[in-house]
């Protein structure tokens, strides 16, 4: 079994990079790899809650962050400076997350074995 | 970690901000203008001494970017430098 991580990183809502970043995030979880999806930068925007991006006719994502668990991704990571600096809490969310220093994330990525981003 | 980087701003801060001892930053494509010496603060000031940057070669030439414009500290490569650079490091994370 490999780690891989799957970084967001940027804004979600502009295209539909994301939603078929997920897609292979999930394809990935299915085919038995361990997968670490990682929020930073303005990528943690995309977990908040009350999106409601059907107003751009876009896929709501929510529903596939609550399903995260069921497809085995159990680990999801939120670096704590992007949360801070965006002057978000943990219970802002749409979902339960690690938050995690950047040092920390730093550490643990190092041994990963494929680092996806898109 | 080997940070690949293919433009100027935000992705290379962001990676800029989490690079740390023994990290390699590659620049490709438009981020190789980071590379140049301007009136403006370099990005890549913020970097350890521990962290290597290089820039692509080719990329380099096809903007038409003189040696002698770019930081002392970056390093040159061409495309079979590069393979070797993918060989030497795991994980490599593509920031764009």
């Amino acid at each position: 079994m490999k780690t891989l991580f799957f970084i967001i990183d940027k804004a979600m809502h502009g295209n539909v990079c994301a939603q078929e970043f997920f897609d292979i995030a999930l394809m990935a979880a299915a085919f038995d790899q361990k997968v670490v999806l990682l929020f930073e930068a303005d990528g943690v925007n995309a977990l908040v809650k009350n999106q409601q991006p059907e107003a751009l006719q876009l896929k709501n994502i929510t529903p596939i962050l609550n399903a995260l668990e069921i497809y085995d991704i159990k680990e999801v990571l939120v670096e704590k400076e992007s949360m801070e600096a965006r002057g978000l809490a943990e219970r802002q969310l749409a979902i339960a997350v690690k938050v995690k220093s950047r040092r920390e994330i730093q550490r643990q990525i190092n041994s990963a074995d494929h680092i996806f981003s898109f | 970690m080997l940070y690949i980087v293919n433009k100027k701003g935000e992705a290379l801060t962001n990676c800029v901000a989490r690079a740390s001892a023994n990290d390699v930053i590659l620049l490709i494509e438009d981020a190789v203008f980071a590379a140049l010496v301007t009136k403006e603060p370099s990005v890549l000031a913020a970097l350890g001494s521990d962290v290597l940057v290089y820039a692509l070669m080719p990329d380099i030439l096809a903007r038409g970017i003189a040696e002698e414009r770019c930081y002392a500290h970056i390093q040159y490569l061409d495309y079979a430098g590069f393979v070797a650079l993918v060989e030497q490091h795991n994980p490599i994370r593509s920031c764009f």
